[in-house]
């Protein structure tokens, strides 16, 4: 997850080297806001390509997906020895890949051109309001 | 010692956690949050696409669960001695759809897990979690048996739920050292008991012959004796009574470290004290020396035993400026007659005092000195030796003031040292301590 940016954003090498350093920290420190750190150092160097226009859409959809990835394998480390890890994997598999369906749904309404409709905008509103209100309910 | 059998410390309960998000939870929002505040702020939409995944992963297990989970322990026993153990079982089956369950148990310092195992224990899948744990009780007292913790993670893990459930108090009773020699007031009380008397009786320890007088019963005429001297003669028996014990307990003062302090050293001897003379059908009571006195009147059978042992449970040193006043004990804790065995470490002036007062009103007292290692002085001073001899000396003049008194000190284990013997088995120099004492009575009597 830090590799596959910097490929294509060189300028975003200290953020990188940022991340990894923190990655290869954590172990030996017990330093538990590592993997976050590292996580966040992905980011910042997807979104540093992002608004010099080296990373397009699919790139960021991967580039999401992988950090969801590294942060599930972060819970299971800190997870500990479970009997069950085969249902564990399958749960855990199961958020990938909506992770990545959500990451290709959302590159692909970004990459269509939609005409401005205020009653879209407020459906689109409403469908989130009600996404809230069903999740909370 | 232990219940015969296992039964329910708890039933079943089925209590709500607190449900909080996981480390997990907080990594998704924090990860999710800057590519989202980014997505505002420039108007971009690839930085949605970034955060879409951490958002799916956040929106997937839909809402904070509210189940809780049913939980029951299980002890083997609620009392057991020094250095036995207990089993805990605990069982714990969550409510609802629970990604992985965990126990954790936590002991007060007083109780160990035995046999290295992990006092946590997890399980995935969500089903009922069930563990064992053996604790062994290291130190007498009243203890909390201590606290199951039981952590479930919600299905996605991220909330967890942890319910703290406590397993009940258990008593564990000193392990009292073996003393199989008896030490005896010179008197007896009237009651009948294993021991021989000075007087005569109806025991059956033959003491000698006398002649026949009104009122004796004729299965006693010797008629061996009766024949050759032409008058009636009987047999006469020693009386077999009981001896009357109090065992005083010094808890003003306590020095030494946790499980091998003075206190730990009185409890344990007052507890052998209860056991040896309930055994031989004696009646032993027991008197608690700090701020507030406590105290059991003499009493017999196992019976007693236990009683003393839970008395001596609550036993510890609090400092007080309150003197033990022996007076205020009643004629019925304090019978007369009755042999005071004292354990104390002899550091504190009110103690000695209520040792005196006894004496001085007529009870026959043995001071048992339970402070085994000498004090440590400072190094590197000239004068740490020095102060170290006068401390001895000190010592030495006090148990000749006691004994001056007609009151007499013995150590146990022995003489006080610079330094404790690791893993020293005490229990066989409580014997040798009051052993001399079981050759020749200990007499009373106001001097």
């Amino acid at each position: 997850m830090l590799a596959e940016p910097v490929t294509v954003v060189p300028g975003a090498w200290p953020v990188t080297i940022a991340g990894a350093a923190a990655l290869l920290a954590a172990p030996a420190g017990r330093w538990p806001a590592a993997g976050t750190l590292a996580a966040l150092a992905a980011m910042v160097t997807s979104g540093i390509g992002i608004a010099a226009g080296t990373v397009t859409l699919p790139l960021a959809a991967i580039s999401g997906t992988l950090v969801l990835a590294y942060l599930l394998a972060l819970d299971a480390a800190e997870s500990g020895p479970i009997a069950g890890r085969l249902r564990w994997v399958r749960g855990r598999l199961l958020a990938l890949a909506a992770g990545f369906a959500a990451a290709l749904i959302t590159a692909t309404s970004a990459a269509t051109t939609v005409p401005a409709w205020p009653w879209l905008v407020l459906a689109g509103v409403a469908a989130a309001g009600a996404a809230l209100i069903a999740a909370a309910g | 010692m232990t219940n015969a059998a296992g039964r329910d410390r708890q039933p079943a309960t089925e209590p709500r956690p607190t449900w909080v998000p996981t480390a997990h939870y907080r990594r998704l929002v924090t990860v999710a949050l800057l590519p989202l505040l980014a997505a505002v702020v420039l108007g971009h939409p690839a930085y949605l696409v970034l955060a879409a995944p951490m958002v799916a992963a956040l929106a997937l297990p839909a809402r904070r669960p509210g189940y809780g989970a049913r939980v029951s322990m299980r002890a083997s026993g609620d009392r057991c001695f020094e250095g036995e153990q207990v089993t805990i079982r605990v069982s714990a089956e969550p409510a609802g759809p629970a990604e992985s369950v965990g126990l954790r148990l936590m002991l007060p310092p007083a109780l160990a897990v035995s046999g290295g195992t992990a006092a946590s224990f997890a399980r995935g899948g969500g089903g009922p979690v069930e563990a064992e744990w053996q604790v062994t009780a290291g130190r007498w007292g009243r203890w909390d048996t201590g606290r199951v913790l039981v952590t479930m993670r919600s299905p996605g893990g991220l909330f967890t739920g942890t319910i703290a459930n406590s397993a009940g108090e258990i008593n564990v009773f000193p392990r009292p050292p073996s003393l199989a020699q008896l030490a005896l007031p010179a008197q007896l009380h009237s009651r009948i008991g294993d021991h021989l008397d000075r007087r005569p009786g109806h025991g059956i320890e033959f003491t000698g012959i006398r002649p026949f007088a009104p009122g004796d019963r004729l299965r006693r005429i010797n008629w061996q004796v009766t024949s050759r001297r032409g008058a009636l003669y009987v047999n006469q028996f020693a009386a077999q009574r009981a001896a009357e014990i109090v065992a005083v307990i010094d808890a003003i003062t306590d020095t030494g470290p946790a499980g091998e302090s003075t206190l730990d050293r009185a409890v344990r001897g007052a507890a052998a004290i209860a056991r040896a003379y309930t055994r031989a059908g004696d009646r032993v009571g027991v008197i608690t020396l700090y701020g507030p006195m406590r105290w059991i009147p003499p009493g017999s059978g196992q019976r007693q035993f236990f009683r003393v042992a839970e008395t001596v449970l609550d036993t510890r040193s609090l400092y007080s400026e309150v003197s033990p006043d022996m007076a205020l004990i009643p004629r019925a804790a304090l019978p007369a007659g009755a042999l005071v065995i004292m354990f104390s470490p002899l550091l504190d002036e009110r103690a000695i005092d209520a040792a005196i007062d006894l004496r001085e009103r007529g009870y026959a007292v043995i001071v048992t000195d339970v402070l085994a290692t000498s004090p440590v002085p400072a190094q590197g001073t000239a004068e740490a030796g020095l102060a170290l001899r006068l401390w001895r000396l000190e010592r030495q003049a006090l148990r000749y003031r006691l004994e001056s008194l007609g009151i007499p000190v013995v150590g146990w284990p022995g003489e006080p040292r610079d330094t404790a013997d690791a893993g020293e088995d005490t229990s066989t120099r409580l014997d040798i301590a009051l052993g001399r004492f079981a050759r020749q009575r200990v007499r009373g009597g106001v001097r």
